[in-house]
Protein backbone atom coordinates (compact mmCIF):
# COMPACT_ATOMS: atom_id res chain seq x y z
CA UNK A 1 0.00 0.00 0.00
CA UNK A 2 2.93 2.45 0.97
CA UNK A 3 4.54 1.46 -2.21
CA UNK A 4 1.77 2.17 -4.34
CA UNK A 5 1.05 5.77 -2.40
CA UNK A 6 4.66 6.44 -2.62
CA UNK A 7 4.67 5.62 -6.51
CA UNK A 8 1.59 8.19 -6.91
CA UNK A 9 2.97 10.61 -4.87
CA UNK A 10 5.78 10.88 -7.45
CA UNK A 11 3.80 10.42 -10.39
CA UNK A 12 1.93 13.24 -9.44
CA UNK A 13 4.92 15.64 -8.69
CA UNK A 14 6.37 14.92 -11.85
CA UNK A 15 3.30 15.57 -13.73
CA UNK A 16 3.39 19.15 -11.36
CA UNK A 17 6.79 19.77 -12.71
CA UNK A 18 6.14 18.78 -16.21
CA UNK A 19 3.36 21.27 -16.18
CA UNK A 20 5.14 23.74 -14.78
CA UNK A 21 7.88 23.37 -17.82
CA UNK A 22 5.24 24.02 -20.11
CA UNK A 23 3.43 26.49 -18.59
CA UNK A 24 6.95 28.39 -18.93
CA UNK A 25 7.51 27.48 -22.38
CA UNK A 26 4.23 28.83 -23.27
CA UNK A 27 5.36 32.11 -21.67
CA UNK A 28 8.41 32.21 -23.25
CA UNK A 29 6.53 32.48 -26.44
CA UNK A 30 3.95 35.26 -25.84
CA UNK A 31 7.35 36.77 -24.21
CA UNK A 32 9.36 36.38 -27.82
CA UNK A 33 5.60 37.08 -29.23
CA UNK A 34 5.56 40.51 -26.95
CA UNK A 35 9.18 41.10 -28.39
CA UNK A 36 8.21 40.49 -32.18
CA UNK A 37 5.11 43.30 -31.52
CA UNK A 38 8.02 45.61 -29.91
CA UNK A 39 10.29 45.96 -32.58
CA UNK A 40 7.00 45.97 -35.55
CA UNK A 41 5.66 48.83 -33.34
CA UNK A 42 9.29 50.49 -33.99
CA UNK A 43 8.63 49.56 -37.57
CA UNK A 44 5.19 50.99 -37.80
CA UNK A 45 6.83 54.19 -36.78
CA UNK A 46 8.85 54.18 -39.60
CA UNK A 47 6.99 53.69 -42.57
CA UNK A 48 5.34 56.94 -42.06
CA UNK A 49 8.29 58.94 -42.43
CA UNK A 50 9.33 56.60 -45.69
CA UNK A 51 6.12 57.10 -47.01
CA UNK A 52 6.17 61.23 -46.72
CA UNK A 53 9.31 61.51 -48.27
CA UNK A 54 8.30 58.65 -50.82
CA UNK A 55 4.89 60.63 -51.92
CA UNK A 56 6.62 63.80 -52.99
CA UNK A 57 8.68 61.55 -55.71
CA UNK A 58 6.56 58.57 -56.55
CA UNK A 59 3.34 59.45 -58.41
CA UNK A 60 2.77 56.83 -60.15
CA UNK A 61 3.33 54.33 -57.11
CA UNK A 62 0.16 55.44 -55.59
CA UNK A 63 -1.48 52.10 -54.95
CA UNK A 64 1.67 50.31 -53.68
CA UNK A 65 1.63 53.23 -50.80
CA UNK A 66 -2.28 53.14 -49.60
CA UNK A 67 -1.18 49.14 -49.62
CA UNK A 68 1.25 49.89 -47.27
CA UNK A 69 -0.48 52.13 -45.21
CA UNK A 70 -3.65 50.01 -44.73
CA UNK A 71 -1.15 47.07 -43.91
CA UNK A 72 0.16 49.44 -41.70
CA UNK A 73 -2.73 49.94 -39.81
CA UNK A 74 -3.87 46.04 -39.85
CA UNK A 75 -0.55 45.00 -38.22
CA UNK A 76 -0.99 47.80 -35.52
CA UNK A 77 -4.57 46.42 -34.67
CA UNK A 78 -4.70 44.79 -31.25
CA UNK A 79 -5.23 40.57 -31.14
CA UNK A 80 -5.19 38.06 -28.89
CA UNK A 81 -1.69 36.65 -27.79
CA UNK A 82 -3.87 32.81 -26.62
CA UNK A 83 -5.19 32.16 -30.33
CA UNK A 84 -3.03 30.49 -32.38
CA UNK A 85 -5.37 31.63 -35.54
CA UNK A 86 -4.84 35.36 -34.65
CA UNK A 87 -1.04 34.90 -34.01
CA UNK A 88 -0.61 33.49 -37.32
CA UNK A 89 -2.88 36.34 -38.78
CA UNK A 90 -0.76 39.02 -37.38
CA UNK A 91 2.23 37.66 -38.03
CA UNK A 92 1.24 36.86 -41.65
CA UNK A 93 0.01 40.56 -41.94
CA UNK A 94 3.67 41.87 -40.77
CA UNK A 95 5.07 39.68 -43.08
CA UNK A 96 3.10 41.06 -46.10
CA UNK A 97 3.91 44.58 -44.91
CA UNK A 98 7.70 43.46 -44.83
CA UNK A 99 7.28 42.15 -48.35
CA UNK A 100 5.68 45.28 -49.61
CA UNK A 101 8.15 47.36 -47.80
CA UNK A 102 11.02 46.02 -50.28
CA UNK A 103 9.00 46.74 -52.84
CA UNK A 104 9.32 49.88 -52.34
CA UNK A 105 12.80 49.98 -51.61
CA UNK A 106 13.21 48.12 -54.83
CA UNK A 107 10.95 50.89 -56.90
CA UNK A 108 12.99 53.81 -54.97
CA UNK A 109 15.71 52.98 -56.93
CA UNK A 110 13.72 54.27 -60.10
CA UNK A 111 13.94 57.33 -58.64
CA UNK A 112 17.21 58.71 -58.49
CA UNK A 113 16.02 61.79 -56.82
CA UNK A 114 14.55 59.70 -53.91
CA UNK A 115 17.42 57.90 -54.01
CA UNK A 116 20.16 60.13 -53.10
CA UNK A 117 17.59 62.34 -50.97
CA UNK A 118 19.25 62.49 -47.59
CA UNK A 119 16.11 62.29 -45.56
CA UNK A 120 15.52 59.32 -47.27
CA UNK A 121 18.57 57.91 -47.05
CA UNK A 122 18.76 58.20 -42.99
CA UNK A 123 15.10 56.38 -43.45
CA UNK A 124 15.66 53.85 -45.17
CA UNK A 125 18.79 52.93 -43.21
CA UNK A 126 16.66 53.11 -39.77
CA UNK A 127 14.18 50.79 -41.61
CA UNK A 128 17.20 48.56 -42.47
CA UNK A 129 18.23 48.27 -38.78
CA UNK A 130 14.41 48.15 -37.31
CA UNK A 131 14.11 44.89 -40.04
CA UNK A 132 17.46 43.63 -38.70
CA UNK A 133 15.86 43.28 -35.46
CA UNK A 134 12.70 42.06 -36.42
CA UNK A 135 14.63 39.33 -37.89
CA UNK A 136 16.15 38.88 -34.33
CA UNK A 137 13.65 38.65 -32.71
CA UNK A 138 11.61 36.08 -35.32
CA UNK A 139 14.71 33.66 -34.73
CA UNK A 140 13.92 34.28 -30.85
CA UNK A 141 9.95 33.53 -30.87
CA UNK A 142 10.69 30.67 -33.55
CA UNK A 143 13.15 29.29 -30.67
CA UNK A 144 10.84 29.39 -28.22
CA UNK A 145 7.99 28.23 -30.60
CA UNK A 146 9.95 25.40 -31.05
CA UNK A 147 10.52 24.35 -27.62
CA UNK A 148 6.96 24.93 -26.66
CA UNK A 149 5.80 22.81 -29.76
CA UNK A 150 8.08 19.78 -29.06
CA UNK A 151 6.92 19.72 -25.15
CA UNK A 152 3.26 20.40 -25.72
CA UNK A 153 3.88 17.46 -29.26
CA UNK A 154 5.37 14.63 -27.50
CA UNK A 155 4.19 12.30 -25.00
CA UNK A 156 3.50 12.39 -22.29
CA UNK A 157 3.62 16.25 -22.69
CA UNK A 158 0.91 16.30 -25.04
CA UNK A 159 -1.90 14.81 -22.40
CA UNK A 160 -0.82 17.49 -19.69
CA UNK A 161 -1.38 20.03 -22.39
CA UNK A 162 -4.30 19.07 -23.16
CA UNK A 163 -5.31 18.60 -19.52
CA UNK A 164 -3.82 22.29 -18.80
CA UNK A 165 -5.22 23.57 -22.25
CA UNK A 166 -1.56 24.59 -23.32
CA UNK A 167 -2.02 25.02 -26.76
CA UNK A 168 1.03 25.27 -30.07
CA UNK A 169 1.99 28.01 -31.11
CA UNK A 170 2.27 28.94 -34.70
CA UNK A 171 5.80 29.86 -36.06
CA UNK A 172 7.05 33.31 -37.83
CA UNK A 173 7.56 31.95 -41.49
CA UNK A 174 9.36 34.33 -44.14
CA UNK A 175 6.44 35.43 -46.82
CA UNK A 176 5.84 33.21 -50.04
CA UNK A 177 7.48 35.64 -52.24
CA UNK A 178 10.94 35.55 -50.18
CA UNK A 179 10.57 31.55 -50.44
CA UNK A 180 10.34 31.21 -54.24
CA UNK A 181 13.25 30.66 -56.49
CA UNK A 182 15.26 33.42 -57.92
CA UNK A 183 15.90 33.51 -61.68
CA UNK A 184 18.44 35.50 -62.18
CA UNK A 185 18.02 35.72 -65.96
CA UNK A 186 15.50 38.06 -64.81
CA UNK A 187 17.60 40.87 -63.26
CA UNK A 188 20.80 39.94 -65.81
CA UNK A 189 18.90 40.45 -69.23
CA UNK B 1 72.97 36.15 -34.16
CA UNK B 2 71.37 34.36 -31.28
CA UNK B 3 71.42 34.48 -27.96
CA UNK B 4 74.86 31.29 -27.97
CA UNK B 5 76.51 33.20 -30.56
CA UNK B 6 75.98 36.86 -28.59
CA UNK B 7 77.50 35.01 -25.53
CA UNK B 8 80.76 33.93 -27.31
CA UNK B 9 81.41 36.52 -29.05
CA UNK B 10 80.02 36.76 -32.34
CA UNK B 11 80.57 40.27 -34.22
CA UNK B 12 78.11 43.02 -34.06
CA UNK B 13 77.06 44.79 -36.94
CA UNK B 14 74.66 47.39 -37.66
CA UNK B 15 71.36 45.53 -40.34
CA UNK B 16 70.45 47.75 -42.77
CA UNK B 17 69.09 45.20 -44.94
CA UNK B 18 65.30 45.58 -44.54
CA UNK B 19 62.60 42.29 -44.64
CA UNK B 20 59.25 43.41 -46.49
CA UNK B 21 56.12 45.13 -45.08
CA UNK B 22 53.15 42.40 -45.27
CA UNK B 23 49.63 44.30 -46.18
CA UNK B 24 46.80 43.05 -48.14
CA UNK B 25 48.08 43.75 -51.99
CA UNK B 26 45.64 47.00 -52.41
CA UNK B 27 47.29 48.23 -48.89
CA UNK B 28 50.79 47.78 -49.67
CA UNK B 29 51.21 51.00 -51.38
CA UNK B 30 50.18 53.19 -48.64
CA UNK B 31 51.52 50.98 -45.71
CA UNK B 32 55.08 51.50 -47.87
CA UNK B 33 54.58 55.39 -48.28
CA UNK B 34 54.00 55.73 -44.57
CA UNK B 35 57.09 53.49 -43.32
CA UNK B 36 59.27 55.59 -46.09
CA UNK B 37 57.94 58.82 -44.88
CA UNK B 38 57.84 58.42 -40.78
CA UNK B 39 59.45 55.00 -39.64
CA UNK B 40 62.67 54.62 -42.06
CA UNK B 41 63.97 58.09 -40.93
CA UNK B 42 64.08 56.39 -37.78
CA UNK B 43 65.68 53.17 -38.42
CA UNK B 44 69.46 53.97 -39.15
CA UNK B 45 69.38 56.11 -35.45
CA UNK B 46 67.53 52.73 -33.91
CA UNK B 47 69.93 50.29 -35.76
CA UNK B 48 72.98 52.12 -34.45
CA UNK B 49 71.07 52.24 -31.07
CA UNK B 50 71.02 48.90 -31.47
CA UNK B 51 74.35 47.91 -31.60
CA UNK B 52 75.36 50.57 -28.90
CA UNK B 53 73.11 48.49 -26.70
CA UNK B 54 74.25 45.12 -27.81
CA UNK B 55 77.66 45.88 -27.42
CA UNK B 56 77.02 47.29 -23.43
CA UNK B 57 74.91 44.33 -23.13
CA UNK B 58 77.39 41.96 -23.73
CA UNK B 59 80.18 43.99 -21.57
CA UNK B 60 77.81 44.02 -18.57
CA UNK B 61 77.27 40.35 -18.97
CA UNK B 62 81.11 39.52 -18.97
CA UNK B 63 81.16 41.50 -15.95
CA UNK B 64 78.55 40.28 -14.28
CA UNK B 65 79.81 36.28 -14.75
CA UNK B 66 83.22 37.57 -13.76
CA UNK B 67 81.70 39.06 -10.13
CA UNK B 68 79.25 36.47 -9.92
CA UNK B 69 81.83 33.85 -9.96
CA UNK B 70 84.13 35.59 -7.58
CA UNK B 71 81.25 36.33 -5.29
CA UNK B 72 80.30 32.79 -5.41
CA UNK B 73 83.90 31.61 -5.09
CA UNK B 74 84.71 33.66 -2.13
CA UNK B 75 81.36 32.61 -0.27
CA UNK B 76 82.05 29.07 -0.56
CA UNK B 77 85.35 29.74 0.75
CA UNK B 78 84.05 30.92 3.48
CA UNK B 79 81.00 28.96 3.85
CA UNK B 80 83.93 25.98 3.92
CA UNK B 81 86.10 27.29 6.08
CA UNK B 82 83.91 28.93 9.22
CA UNK B 83 81.03 26.09 8.31
CA UNK B 84 78.62 28.20 8.41
CA UNK B 85 76.05 26.09 6.02
CA UNK B 86 75.10 28.96 4.15
CA UNK B 87 71.30 27.99 2.34
CA UNK B 88 72.20 27.51 -1.44
CA UNK B 89 70.05 29.74 -2.52
CA UNK B 90 71.76 32.88 -0.83
CA UNK B 91 74.70 31.94 -3.30
CA UNK B 92 72.90 32.90 -5.78
CA UNK B 93 71.26 35.97 -4.42
CA UNK B 94 73.68 38.23 -6.30
CA UNK B 95 72.56 37.51 -9.44
CA UNK B 96 69.67 39.52 -8.97
CA UNK B 97 70.77 43.30 -9.33
CA UNK B 98 73.70 41.63 -11.58
CA UNK B 99 71.16 40.79 -14.40
CA UNK B 100 68.82 43.86 -13.39
CA UNK B 101 71.94 46.09 -14.03
CA UNK B 102 73.29 43.68 -17.36
CA UNK B 103 69.95 43.96 -19.08
CA UNK B 104 69.35 47.62 -18.22
CA UNK B 105 70.56 48.65 -21.90
CA UNK B 106 67.50 46.14 -23.55
CA UNK B 107 64.65 48.13 -21.82
CA UNK B 108 66.54 51.39 -22.54
CA UNK B 109 66.20 50.77 -26.26
CA UNK B 110 62.82 49.33 -26.01
CA UNK B 111 61.31 51.94 -24.49
CA UNK B 112 63.08 54.63 -26.58
CA UNK B 113 61.64 52.70 -29.49
CA UNK B 114 58.31 52.55 -27.48
CA UNK B 115 58.34 56.85 -27.10
CA UNK B 116 59.59 57.36 -30.64
CA UNK B 117 58.58 54.53 -33.11
CA UNK B 118 55.61 53.33 -32.07
CA UNK B 119 53.67 56.55 -31.88
CA UNK B 120 54.49 56.94 -35.26
CA UNK B 121 53.06 52.96 -36.73
CA UNK B 122 49.65 53.98 -34.56
CA UNK B 123 49.70 57.14 -36.45
CA UNK B 124 48.93 55.52 -39.90
CA UNK B 125 45.86 54.53 -39.05
CA UNK B 126 44.37 58.47 -38.33
CA UNK B 127 45.85 61.54 -37.09
CA UNK B 128 44.90 61.03 -33.70
CA UNK B 129 45.67 57.74 -32.67
CA UNK B 130 47.97 57.56 -29.42
CA UNK B 131 50.20 55.28 -27.65
CA UNK B 132 51.45 55.46 -24.58
CA UNK B 133 53.09 52.53 -22.10
CA UNK B 134 51.78 54.32 -19.24
CA UNK B 135 48.03 55.23 -19.78
CA UNK B 136 45.01 53.10 -19.14
CA UNK B 137 41.66 52.38 -19.56
CA UNK B 138 39.10 53.43 -16.67
CA UNK B 139 39.27 49.54 -14.37
CA UNK B 140 35.08 50.63 -13.43
CA UNK B 141 33.88 50.58 -16.77
CA UNK B 142 35.91 47.45 -17.44
CA UNK B 143 34.69 45.75 -14.21
CA UNK B 144 31.07 46.60 -15.18
CA UNK B 145 31.50 44.80 -18.25
CA UNK B 146 31.19 41.47 -16.09
CA UNK B 147 33.66 39.69 -18.06
CA UNK B 148 36.52 39.65 -15.47
CA UNK B 149 36.87 37.51 -13.48
CA UNK B 150 37.68 37.68 -9.91
CA UNK B 151 41.01 39.52 -8.91
CA UNK B 152 42.77 41.26 -6.15
CA UNK B 153 45.13 43.62 -8.43
CA UNK B 154 45.12 45.14 -12.08
CA UNK B 155 48.46 46.28 -14.15
CA UNK B 156 48.02 48.23 -17.37
CA UNK B 157 50.62 48.28 -19.75
CA UNK B 158 50.41 49.84 -23.67
CA UNK B 159 47.35 51.81 -24.32
CA UNK B 160 46.47 52.81 -27.67
CA UNK B 161 43.45 55.25 -28.28
CA UNK B 162 41.89 56.64 -31.53
CA UNK B 163 39.02 57.08 -33.62
CA UNK B 164 37.85 54.98 -36.55
CA UNK B 165 34.82 56.15 -38.82
CA UNK B 166 34.12 58.53 -35.43
CA UNK B 167 34.11 55.40 -33.15
CA UNK B 168 36.49 56.18 -30.61
CA UNK B 169 38.86 52.95 -30.04
CA UNK B 170 40.92 51.71 -27.10
CA UNK B 171 43.22 49.15 -26.58
CA UNK B 172 45.01 47.85 -23.30
CA UNK B 173 47.05 45.40 -22.34
CA UNK B 174 45.98 43.93 -18.82
CA UNK B 175 47.10 41.58 -16.34
CA UNK B 176 44.69 40.57 -13.70
CA UNK B 177 46.35 38.89 -10.25
CA UNK B 178 44.57 37.18 -7.05
CA UNK B 179 46.42 36.15 -3.96
CA UNK B 180 46.16 32.72 -2.80
CA UNK B 181 46.38 30.81 0.40
CA UNK B 182 48.81 27.32 -0.49
CA UNK B 183 50.65 25.92 2.56
CA UNK B 184 49.70 28.64 5.07
CA UNK B 185 51.56 31.15 2.55
CA UNK B 186 50.14 33.51 0.03
CA UNK B 187 50.88 33.21 -3.62
CA UNK B 188 50.08 35.63 -6.17
CA UNK B 189 48.20 33.89 -9.19
CA UNK B 190 48.05 35.06 -12.60
CA UNK B 191 43.85 35.04 -13.64
CA UNK B 192 43.77 37.19 -16.45
CA UNK B 193 46.61 38.09 -19.03
CA UNK B 194 45.73 39.76 -22.54
CA UNK B 195 44.38 42.85 -24.46
CA UNK B 196 40.98 44.66 -23.76
CA UNK B 197 39.77 46.41 -26.64
CA UNK B 198 36.81 49.10 -26.14
CA UNK B 199 35.01 50.16 -29.56
CA UNK B 200 32.25 52.85 -28.67
CA UNK B 201 28.99 52.65 -31.12
CA UNK B 202 26.78 55.29 -32.01
CA UNK B 203 24.28 52.99 -31.57
CA UNK B 204 22.51 52.95 -28.63
CA UNK B 205 22.77 48.81 -26.45
CA UNK B 206 19.78 48.58 -24.23
CA UNK B 207 20.94 45.41 -22.77
CA UNK B 208 23.67 43.78 -21.47
CA UNK B 209 24.70 40.93 -23.37
CA UNK B 210 28.30 39.06 -23.28
CA UNK B 211 29.80 36.26 -24.85
CA UNK B 212 32.23 34.06 -22.80
CA UNK B 213 34.35 31.12 -23.50
CA UNK B 214 31.60 28.07 -23.21
CA UNK B 215 31.48 26.47 -19.87
CA UNK B 216 30.71 23.05 -21.20
CA UNK B 217 27.25 21.03 -20.94
CA UNK B 218 26.80 19.65 -17.64
CA UNK B 219 27.42 23.63 -15.60
CA UNK B 220 24.68 24.35 -19.00
CA UNK B 221 22.58 21.72 -17.96
CA UNK B 222 22.77 22.99 -14.54
CA UNK B 223 22.29 26.71 -14.54
CA UNK B 224 21.16 29.12 -17.61
CA UNK B 225 22.39 32.21 -16.38
CA UNK B 226 25.88 34.28 -15.68
CA UNK B 227 26.02 37.08 -13.29
CA UNK B 228 22.45 37.41 -13.74
CA UNK B 229 21.84 37.61 -17.24
CA UNK B 230 20.13 34.85 -19.14
CA UNK B 231 21.11 32.53 -21.71
CA UNK B 232 20.83 33.12 -25.48
CA UNK B 233 20.84 29.55 -27.23
CA UNK B 234 22.14 31.10 -31.12
CA UNK B 235 21.46 28.49 -33.98
CA UNK B 236 25.18 28.46 -35.00
CA UNK B 237 26.27 25.36 -33.28
CA UNK B 238 29.82 25.78 -34.57
CA UNK B 239 30.11 28.97 -32.36
CA UNK B 240 27.97 27.43 -29.80
CA UNK B 241 30.31 24.70 -29.22
CA UNK B 242 33.34 27.38 -28.35
CA UNK B 243 31.17 30.23 -26.82
CA UNK B 244 28.14 31.21 -24.49
CA UNK B 245 26.06 33.79 -24.61
CA UNK B 246 24.35 35.64 -21.93
CA UNK B 247 22.29 38.37 -22.20
CA UNK B 248 19.56 41.12 -20.60
CA UNK B 249 17.76 41.28 -23.75
CA UNK B 250 17.18 38.62 -25.93
CA UNK B 251 16.50 40.23 -29.11
CA UNK B 252 19.19 42.72 -28.91
CA UNK B 253 21.88 39.35 -28.62
CA UNK B 254 20.61 38.29 -32.05
CA UNK B 255 20.36 41.42 -33.44
CA UNK B 256 24.45 41.66 -32.35
CA UNK B 257 25.63 38.18 -33.12
CA UNK B 258 25.09 37.57 -36.71
CA UNK B 259 27.07 34.58 -38.78
CA UNK B 260 29.40 37.04 -39.86
CA UNK B 261 30.16 38.86 -36.56
CA UNK B 262 30.57 35.74 -35.02
CA UNK B 263 32.70 34.56 -37.89
CA UNK B 264 34.95 37.87 -37.53
CA UNK B 265 35.16 36.75 -33.42
CA UNK B 266 37.10 33.76 -33.86
CA UNK B 267 39.01 35.35 -37.46
CA UNK B 268 39.90 37.91 -34.58
CA UNK B 269 40.71 35.22 -32.00
CA UNK B 270 42.87 33.33 -34.60
CA UNK B 271 44.54 36.62 -35.44
CA UNK B 272 45.60 37.32 -31.82
CA UNK B 273 46.29 33.58 -30.95
CA UNK B 274 44.35 33.61 -27.86
CA UNK B 275 40.57 33.52 -26.46
CA UNK B 276 37.95 35.41 -26.56
CA UNK B 277 35.53 36.70 -24.67
CA UNK B 278 33.22 40.07 -25.20
CA UNK B 279 30.61 42.53 -23.96
CA UNK B 280 28.17 44.58 -24.88
CA UNK B 281 26.89 47.40 -22.45
CA UNK B 282 26.68 50.76 -21.85
CA UNK B 283 27.06 51.72 -26.25
CA UNK B 284 30.33 50.03 -26.03
CA UNK B 285 31.66 47.19 -27.22
CA UNK B 286 34.54 45.80 -25.28
CA UNK B 287 36.34 42.55 -26.49
CA UNK B 288 38.75 40.82 -24.16
CA UNK B 289 41.69 38.51 -25.67
CA UNK B 290 43.51 36.55 -23.33
CA UNK B 291 46.98 35.75 -24.99
CA UNK B 292 50.14 35.01 -22.96
CA UNK B 293 52.45 37.14 -25.45
CA UNK B 294 52.81 40.28 -25.06
CA UNK B 295 51.76 42.72 -27.32
CA UNK B 296 53.13 45.60 -28.84
CA UNK B 297 56.34 44.51 -27.86
CA UNK B 298 59.31 44.54 -30.51
CA UNK B 299 60.90 41.11 -31.91
CA UNK B 300 63.82 39.86 -31.47
CA UNK B 301 67.30 42.27 -29.89
CA UNK B 302 69.28 40.35 -32.29
CA UNK B 303 66.82 41.03 -35.28
CA UNK B 304 67.45 45.11 -37.12
CA UNK B 305 66.04 47.71 -36.26
CA UNK B 306 63.55 48.22 -39.34
CA UNK B 307 59.93 47.96 -37.32
CA UNK B 308 58.58 46.66 -40.74
CA UNK B 309 57.48 42.85 -38.86
CA UNK B 310 55.84 45.45 -36.07
CA UNK B 311 54.34 47.67 -38.33
CA UNK B 312 52.80 44.84 -40.80
CA UNK B 313 51.86 42.44 -37.77
CA UNK B 314 50.00 45.99 -35.81
CA UNK B 315 47.93 46.53 -39.31
CA UNK B 316 46.94 43.18 -39.38
CA UNK B 317 45.52 43.37 -35.99
CA UNK B 318 44.32 46.98 -36.67
CA UNK B 319 42.67 45.63 -39.73
CA UNK B 320 40.73 42.79 -38.10
CA UNK B 321 39.41 45.49 -35.19
CA UNK B 322 38.02 47.98 -38.66
CA UNK B 323 36.42 45.14 -39.95
CA UNK B 324 34.32 44.43 -36.41
CA UNK B 325 33.18 48.31 -36.34
CA UNK B 326 31.71 47.53 -40.27
CA UNK B 327 30.30 44.44 -39.66
CA UNK B 328 28.61 46.12 -36.44
CA UNK B 329 28.46 48.85 -38.18
CA UNK B 330 28.73 50.67 -35.35
CA UNK B 331 29.54 54.17 -37.45
CA UNK B 332 25.98 54.10 -38.36
CA UNK B 333 23.69 56.97 -36.59
CA UNK B 334 20.40 55.11 -36.61
CA UNK B 335 18.24 57.58 -34.52
CA UNK B 336 16.59 53.98 -32.68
Amino acid sequence: MDGVLLGLGLVVIIAYLWYVSLVKKRNAGREALSGIDVQLKKRANVVPNILTIAKKFMDHEKSLLTEITELRTQVTNSYDTGDADEIKQHLAAAERLNSKMGQLMVTVENYPELKSDNTMLQAMQTYNEVEAHISAARRFYNAAVTELNNAVEIFPGSIIASMANIKVMPFYEADEAAKAPVNAGDYLN
Amino acid sequence: MNIVSFIFGAPIKAKRQSKSLVAAGDELVSLQAHYDEHIEPLTRKFENRRVAMLKTLRQRMYMSIAIFLAIFSVAILIDNQQRLDIPWVFFFLPLIPLVWWSSKPISRYKSGVKELVYPKIFRYFGDDFTFSPTDSMSLSTLKRSKLLPYYDDANFEDYVRGTYKGIEIAINELELTKEVKRDKRNETQRVFRGVMVQLSSHKKFTGHTVVVKTRGGFINFLSDSFKSLSRAKLEDVRFEKQFDVFSSDQIEARFLLTVTFMERLQELASCFSGKIQCAFYEDKLLIMLASSENRFELGSIFNGATFEYEFSQINKEMRQLFAMIEVLKLDEYTGL
